[in-house]
């Protein structure tokens, strides 16, 4: 049977599905459509799925642009955006009834079965995409809601397939540009292959900024293909969920000051939660439309060879309506670029984690680097295409060695396809790359770290009962690691609760019983990409037979349940 | 090895692709370029109309679909299809809306020269105006209404100097949008390719498409880049060699005629 290699970008605005080729050595990607109903009676292609869903009055899940539509007029409260942030997350959202997990479920499906339509017939080689620094119960969350998909898409979910079913989403981008590089000769090429280079990928999308960086080294004198290069991941940033989101939401603050302002009486309408999350959602996507016509306008400068009329501050008049209780209002001016980046100002230059720089000068400091030592800084992402992105990194950055990939949103769901067929046709190609956490088990007072980020088999640690019990409560968290002799609470504050299960010890065990844990990934090839460890615990004795044995994805599953 | 940046603005449409040619490895990789096809919801597309809409009081033009034109606002401009545009509105449009579809690429492909496929004459200064201030090398080809099927030429080794041998046939994988693939045979007869049908061959496919558009676009870049120079020399000599065939033809028929009017004499005077 003829294999079909896909690739999967579950995004936290967009999802995207793409088919990777060989042909004569040369992998060639196409990203697929998606059609889509508009909300009015017609239908759309377009090669991505906004990651929107709305609950219809009829109890049926509509999914992307149809969602998109009809849901912040007919129904804010059922229309579910952003979910990604959610994933990991043991709550149910309560308009909807569902889990995180379950909506991300219907975006793959939907991807999947479009994505078949179109494919010849042959078994399905996919491979989804996640944040490099997902934790794991967000990546368990991440193969629950593929497994839910495939299933209701009619697909046999490849569980023999399982530890490679994830790529990290910086690293896939990463294959997606080294693609194209060995696509173009060598005069124009940004990489020289006769050595070791050393770049940091910056994805930021909708909801994500994800950093990682990597080292490319060829394995071969003479580099023809994407097989001889071995792709070392060597740090990655922390989670951030930081993103196009935020600059929508901050101007969607402004916009709704202005509305206020146009419109005096609102001020004595009451409004129900329900209401005021309504009007946020049609101010969102009033902020993403400004944010992509005023994209256009900052990118003139691109245009300065071409036209004599260059504005110095130009200017996008904006005509929207929004709807408040039965009424629609009109949301129309003006906004400068000027203002647009006065506005977003903390989001780009801002001293928090919630901005463009410091993640990545955190993530040089944390490695002793300087730009200067780099050999290129990758930009990819739907936020990509905001000019103040390129033109504010490139001044932190200080050369030209800075790369926007075009178009920056397809990079991802590019790369998770190449690695596909990758995996499948290169027994020889490898790709390296640590958990972006270490795992810690929480004691009574204290915690325990269980699995260092670079290690695949955690040491079996050795703990006593406290006192008299039938069952011991397992709280797994992730975060940073100290660095070398720095005592264990400095990095206290950077742990996220993973999720916690009731481990039964089948009888009443006396206080000082010994209990052993211990974390780690089953592939012992160090390719298990999915990062979603086991955990094992034994009580009373050590020995393989007697373990209480443990996949995140269950562990996940039964903390969601409890 | 060489590499262009092909635009093909025939039939009022656009299209870009990195054509890199080498000795025994041509490589096609289209491009893409964000367009709105609603109001509002973009789409990054390979190919896409020559058409455009900007709402009042904006200076910049929004790239669409001539299909969706019908949905906008009574009140927005539109630009149904660029290049019918009056000369006088044509300079001014062509080089702001060229500017918007290609600056990403021209960032993207620095120093990479232009090759524009065209269809039509009057647009050939504006072109040359806008690769001069894109600071590029261009090329701009006039596409001929007959080169038989002209996509055969992508499947050519540019790295190989000789002409296909007479009744050789290449064949590749070309992608049906949504309907699976079919393999394509082309002859090359006359100094020109024809498509032909065959039921079973021993050829295995050389290449894959990812549509009959971009194969019949690259064919037409080949052949304008590489091919047509080469096809000079041979035609010429089929000229000459045709035409010294004729010569002899006609001498030939000049002496059949003279013959027969004389048999033609010999029969009268039997007849007498």
């Amino acid at each position: 049977m003829s294999e079909v290699y896909l690739g999967i970008d579950l995004g936290t605005t967009t999802t995207l599905i793409a088919k990777a080729n060989e042909d004569e050595g040369r992998i060639i990607v196409k990203v697929l459509n998606i059609p889509q109903k508009d909300g009015k009676q017609g239908k759309v292609n377009l090669n991505y799925l906004p990651s929107v869903a709305y609950l219809s009055p009829n109890g049926e899940f509509k999914v992307g642009l149809e969602a998109q539509m009809i849901g912040p007029e007919e129904n804010p409260s059922r229309l579910v955006r952003a979910i990604k942030r959610q994933m990991g997350r043991s709550l149910i959202l309560r308009e909807v009834n569902c889990l995180p997990f379950e909506i991300s479920a219907l975006y793959i499906e939907k991807a999947l079965t479009e994505g078949r339509l179109q494919l010849p017939m042959g078994e399905m080689v996919f491979t989804v995409t996640v944040p490099a620094s997902f934790t794991s119960n967000q990546r368990a969350d991440t193969l629950l809601a593929l497994q839910k998909a495939c299933e209701k898409a009619g697909i046999t979910y490849p569980k023999q397939d399982e530890g490679l079913l994830f790529i990290s989403e910086p690293v896939a981008a990463m294959l997606a540009f080294l693609n194209k590089e060995l696509e173009h000769p060598e005069t124009v090429r940004r990489l020289d292959f006769t050595k070791t280079n050393r770049v940091v990928i910056y994805d930021i999308g909708g909801g994500t900024l994800d950093l990682t960086m990597v080292f490319i080294e060829p394995s071969k004198n003479q580099v023809q293909s994407l097989a001889d290069l071995r792709i070392n991941v060597d740090s990655i940033g922390y989670y951030n969920p930081f993103g196009g989101e935020d600059f929508d939401r901050v101007l969607a603050e402004e916009l709704y000051k202005r509305l206020m302002d146009q419109n005096p009486d609102l001020n004595e309408v009451i409004l129900t939660p329900s209401q005021r999350l309504g009007i946020r959602l049609q101010l969102m996507n009033a902020a993403k439309k400004i944010k992509e016509a005023l994209s256009k306008l900052m990118s003139q400068n691109d245009d300065a060879g071409f036209l004599d009329d260059i504005e110095e501050n130009p200017s996008h008049y904006y005509r929207d309506s929004i709807r408040i209780v039965d009424k629609i209002y009109s949301l129309e001016g003006e906004i400068t670029v000027s203002q647009y980046k006065e506005i977003v100002k903390d989001l780009v230059n801002g001293g928090s984690r919630k901005s463009l720089v410091i993640p990545l000068s955190d993530l040089l400091q944390k490695n002793h680097l300087d730009p200067a030592m780099l050999d290129g800084l990758l930009i990819v992402g739907g936020m990509g295409r905001l000019p103040l992105v390129e033109e504010t990194l490139r001044t932190y950055w200080g050369n030209d060695n800075v790369w926007l990939y075009n178009p920056p949103d397809h990079a991802v769901v590019t790369g998770a396809a190449i690695y596909s067929l990758l995996r499948r046709h290169y027994s020889g190609f490898t790709l390296q790359e640590p958990a972006a956490d270490a795992y810690y088990v929480r004691l009574k007072d204290r915690f325990d770290m269980i699995l260092p980020s670079k290690s695949i088999l955690g040491e079996v640690k050795e703990y006593t009962l406290d006192q008299d019990a039938d069952r011991i409560l397992l709280q797994l968290f992730a975060g940073e690691e100290p660095e070398g002799s720095t005592p264990i609470e400095s990095i206290y504050h950077t742990l996220i609760h993973q999720g916690g299960t009731w481990v039964p010890l089948g009888k009443v065990c006396k206080k000082n019983t010994p209990v052993w844990i211990q974390m780690r990934y089953e592939s012992d090839e160090g390719q298990d990409h999915t990062k979603v460890p086991w955990v094992y615990v034994w009580v009373e004795k050590h020995s393989e037979e007697n373990a209480f044995k443990y996949r995140y994805s269950e562990f996940v599953q039964e903390a969601h349940h409890e | 090895m060489n590499c262009w940046l092909v635009i093909d603005l025939r039939a009022n449409r656009f299209a870009a692709a990195i054509l890199t040619l080498a000795s025994g490895k041509t490589s096609w990789q289209p491009q893409k370029v964000r367009i709105y096809p609603l109001r509002d919801i973009y789409n990054d597309v390979t190919e896409t109309d020559l058409t455009f809409y900007r709402q009042p009081d904006e200076k910049n033009w929004i790239p669409t679909l001539r299909s969706s034109i019908g949905d906008l606002p009574k009140d927005f401009e539109i630009i149904p299809a660029l290049l019918d545009e009056p000369a006088v509105r044509l300079q001014t449009l062509l080089t702001r809306n060229f500017a918007t579809l290609l600056k990403d690429l021209l960032k993207e492909y620095q120093d990479i020269p232009l090759l524009f496929l065209i269809d039509r004459d009057h647009i050939q200064t504006l072109l040359v105006d806008f690769a001069s201030k894109a600071h590029r090398k261009s090329l701009i080809y006039l596409a001929p209404d007959q080169m038989g099927d002209i996509e055969g030429f992508a499947l050519l080794d540019p790295g190989r100097i000789n002409l296909p041998t007479e009744e050789s046939i290449v064949s590749c994988v070309v992608e049906i949008n949504g309907n699976g693939v079919e393999t394509r045979y082309y002859r090359w007869s006359h100094h020109h390719f024809k498509q032909v049908k065959m039921e079973t061959t021993s050829l295995s496919p050389q290449s894959k498409w990812d549509s009959a558009a971009s194969l019949q676009r690259a064919g037409l870049a080949m052949f304008s880049l590489v091919w047509q120079e080469r096809l000079v020399v041979p035609v010429e000599n089929e000229i000459n060699l045709l035409e010294q065939e004729n010569n002899t033809c006609t001498q030939i028929i000049y002496h059949m005629q003279r013959l027969l009017k004389q048999l033609g004499q010999v029969q009268s005077l039997n007849g007498i």
